[in-house]
């Protein structure tokens, strides 16, 4: 594997931030830079309000995530962040449209950031969406 | 090494994760690699099937040394040893 990797979350779907989250944390640790990109309707996953109250489009597995209190994504790429290189960037324009300001994003993003520059990030990257 | 000898093991340090599903264990062991000073052993109980195939990938990536796996009753003892500064 390449010593970077992108990963793009655009889905709401709670699982899909939860296997990146569990792929970012693993590669974080080995030595990998791990840049993920969050947009689209998975902007929502991020939102303190969002987080806060629990309130996930998820399916099946994300009810048994729950149920058996594993950790949740967000609490992943926590932990992933301490031990390893690991930024977390939410797309601009999806911000622009939701009317939303980086105090309305969990503390884990990073900053806002446009797509000339995350797809410079991207570049000799492997890359991952969700 | 053996299960035997293995079993001689006196780790530095012993980490119990189990209750934590993948990647919790692995987690739990790199924060414990991290911490402990060149030449710690580092014992990891999970109760994850998956760390006793990713432990030894991980070890062998980051190039400290993989020592072995006791398999037990519904959980496993995973043995590492810290050989350099990371």
């Amino acid at each position: 594997m390449s010593d970077k990797l992108a990963i793009i979350i655009a889905s709401e779907e709670y699982e899909k931030s939860h296997v990146a989250s569990m792929i970012a944390s693993v590669a974080a640790v080995s030595g990998v830079e791990v840049s993920i990109f969050v947009t689209m309707n998975a902007v929502y996953n991020f939102l303190k309000e969002t987080v806060e109250k629990k309130n996930f489009t998820g399916g099946k597995l994300y009810e048994q995530i729950k149920e058996k209190k594993a950790s949740m994504f967000y609490e992943l790429f926590d932990q992933a962040k301490m031990l390893g290189g690991l930024k977390i960037y939410v797309c601009s324009m999806v911000m622009d449209i939701l009317n939303i300001e980086k105090e309305d994003l969990i503390d884990i993003v990073d900053d806002n950031l446009g797509l000339a520059a995350f797809l410079g990030i991207m570049d000799g990257a492997e890359t991952i969406t969700f | 090494m053996t299960e035997e000898e293995l079993k001689q093991i006196k780790p530095t340090v012993t980490v119990d994760a189990r209750g934590t599903y993948c990647p919790g264990p692995l987690m739990e062991l790199i924060k414990e690699v991290r911490q402990q000073p060149v030449g710690s052993v580092i014992e990891l109980i999970s109760g994850d099937a998956g760390s006793a195939k990713d432990v030894p990938e991980w070890i062998n990536k980051v190039k400290q040394e993989f020592l072995g796996v006791i398999p037990e009753d519904g959980y496993w003892r995973i043995f590492s040893k810290k050989v350099k500064d990371m």
